[in-house]
């Protein structure tokens, strides 16, 4: 049997013909195809990926989500606002069971993305690795999520590392009992000035970084206190079209490292250090809620010093330094809202000698005489980071607005109302998505005050952390110091 | 056999300076080509250093327009335009150099606390110009 063969009719007939057009009509269909899959492969912007496609981007907060809302009758009296220093959820819950962690992380080389074991957790890091809004666009390289080797003083990567339940003993215990959520962004790229405007404010009045000139030398003082002290900030008004397009740049910065940070740059200004903007501290003056502001002065952590009319106002009363809480908790003065930075040697920050173990037992200090005292029964506790620090993290952040957000953070929300689980001591874990403007949404329906912009507006109050329909579990959690700290094992008792 | 006999009555009836020549024609070919080879290498090894050094240093524009982190930036430039400039790439040597004018416009800038606009353009206008360091 011979094998089929194809023969043209030699007449040419009209069977051969249509095949002939039918062919002529596939290979033109096939040639425009390839031509425009080609034009489009030209025309595309080379930072997008597959994987930018999987991060959501919206001018609109709503891209967290419809926000939730708390169940039951909210019997919550006293918020305690925790914002420690530098760490990445991966950092720090990387390996908690059940969480959102990893235990690898993406590396970038040469344009390529490589995958690397995360090391062991470094107590007192070597140095402080870059985390400012440049370094975290470049770390996040448009949902990639592989350029955190990329920034500057991530060479030796330090900040692909990840803590053990053996080094913070107590942080697991708190997310084994209460709620630790793993989808909690910080509200802007970095670094730690915005974020914590960001803490009071649910804004970050557009700063890109802590301050640029005039340090604590020039004048001596701080923020508001000091008039050479000034910082980029976008603009204000920015139109919606431009704002769209400074996301678009931002998606693609990391294969187009630096030019597109000018291009984002000309869209900033200078300014001091030193502004105005409605925060949630006077709004909660307005309706008679009691806060206050523990902090020390004289740093970048202290966002009200930074709030001109909180500064040379009379709300200024109600900025007390940190150690301030304990004293207030005794004599029976808490505030019903307390935001509450660590002192600087207790704060977590990676470099100049901070111990997160001795970071740990401070807050631990703190946790212990707010669950001796007579507010437990009705206090939450969130204790969040403020920003990633520059350590790996694996979930794309939803691309809000041209701010953030930023990579996730680790927080915690400990309280006797907190939604029960199926972590080891009857915790949860909550992968609702939230930023630093949870929080504040959190304590705005506490309390019953309005919020301050589309951001905590559209954020979920922690409603995935709380279930008030069920009994309250009054018992305290009251944990030991951890003794091997290179300091603060010898913390007083609370 | 002919062929190598005729070659053979050909070196013979040269002179012993036409010998010289043809014996060191292709050892001059040769050692050229080695030594064009070799330059090369080397040239490209000190390319891939000086781009190697500035990518490093380059990593200080992540920090915004911190005026510390711009100052270290401007101290270190000279030598990257340096080396680019000893790897034979006048090119690149000249961008950085553009760089480096740009980046001393805005420290100036920063301390005299103008408008960062003006100084910004020129980051601008020098980003666009360096040697890549997105894909090595």
């Amino acid at each position: 049997m011979s094998a089929p063969s194809f023969r043209p009719p030699a007449s040419g007939g009209p069977t051969y013909r249509r095949q002939t057009r039918r062919r002529r009509a596939i290979f033109v269909a096939v040639l425009a195809a390839v031509i425009a899959a080609f034009v489009a492969w030209q025309l595309w912007p080379s930072g997008s990926t597959s994987t930018n496609a999987q991060r959501s981007t919206s001018t609109s907060p709503t891209a967290t989500g419809s926000p939730g809302s708390l169940t039951g009758k909210n019997p919550i009296k006293h918020v305690i606002f925790i914002v420690d220093e530098n760490r990445s959820f991966d950092n720090f819950f990387g390996k908690y069971p059940g969480a959102d962690g990893t235990t690898t992380g993406q590396i970038w080389v040469n344009g390529q993305t490589k995958t690397i074991p995360l090391k062991p957790g470094i107590d007192v890091a070597p140095h402080d690795i870059e985390h400012g809004f440049v370094a975290g666009l470049l770390s996040i390289d448009g949902g990639k999520m592989d350029g955190f080797n990329r920034i500057l003083y991530a060479k030796d990567l330090t900040g692909y590392t990840e803590f053990s339940r053996s080094q913070i003993p107590d942080y697991y215990k708190y997310a084994d009992r209460f709620v630790l959520a793993d989808h909690f962004f910080t509200s802007a790229f970095g670094p730690t000035n915005p974020e914590h405007v960001y803490t009071v404010a649910a804004d970050g009045y557009g700063l890109v970084d802590n301050y640029s000139a005039g340090g604590t030398g020039s004048a001596g003082g701080f923020y508001c206190d000091n008039p050479s002290m000034n910082v980029e900030a976008f603009n204000q008004n920015i139109s919606s079209a431009d704002q769209q397009q400074i996301m678009n740049w931002e998606d693609q910065l990391g294969g187009h490292y630096p030019s597109y940070v000018y291009k984002i740059a000309s869209f900033w200004h200078k300014q001091r250090n030193c502004f105005n903007l409605p925060t949630l501290p006077d709004e909660l003056t307005k309706a008679g809620v009691t806060w206050k502001y523990y902090a020390d002065t004289q740093n970048i952590y202290n966002a009200l010093e930074e709030v001109k009319h909180i500064r040379f106002g009379p709300e200024w009363k109600n900025v007390q330094p940190p150690d301030q809480l304990l004293t207030d908790l005794k004599s029976h003065h808490l505030p019903q809202v307390s935001w509450v930075n660590p002192p600087v040697s207790y704060n977590e920050h990676p470099g100049s000698g901070v111990s997160v173990c001795a970071g740990e037992n401070w807050t631990v200090q703190q946790v212990n005489a707010i669950m001796h005292s007579p507010y437990w029964k009705d206090t939450a506790i969130i204790q969040v980071w403020d920003d990633f620090g520059g350590f790996y993290d694996h979930v794309p952040p939803p691309h809000l607005d041209y701010m953030g957000l930023g990579p996730r953070a680790p927080a915690l929300i400990i309280s006797p109302w907190t939604r029960s689980g199926s972590n080891p001591d009857g915790g949860s874990i909550d992968s609702t998505t939230y930023e630093f403007g949870s929080v504040l949404a959190f304590i705005e329906n506490t309390f019953g005050v309005k919020p301050l912009t589309a951001r905590d507006a559209k954020a979920d109050p922690l409603s995935g952390a709380f279930d008030f329909t069920q009994p309250p579990d009054l018992k305290p959690l009251i944990l030991p110091y951890q003794t091997d700290c290179p300091y603060g094992n010898d913390l007083p008792k609370t | 056999m002919k062929t190598a006999a005729s070659v053979a009555r050909w070196w013979s009836n040269l002179r012993v300076v036409g010998k010289v020549v043809v014996v060191l024609i292709p050892i001059v070919v040769v050692g050229a080509v080695l030594a064009f080879t070799l330059r090369t290498r080397e040239t490209n090894n000190q390319q891939a250093a000086a781009l190697a050094a500035f990518c490093d240093d380059e990593q200080l524009l992540q920090t915004s327009f911190r005026i510390n982190a711009m100052s270290q930036l401007a101290g270190l430039l000279p030598a990257d335009a340096q080396r680019f400039r000893d790897a034979g790439d006048t090119q690149d040597a000249a961008a950085v150099e553009q760089l480096l004018a740009a980046v001393q416009n805005m420290v100036k800038t920063l301390q005299a606390h103008r408008d960062i606009g003006p100084a910004n353009a020129k980051m601008a206008h020098a980003a666009d110009a360096l040697p890549d360091c997105t894909s090595g």
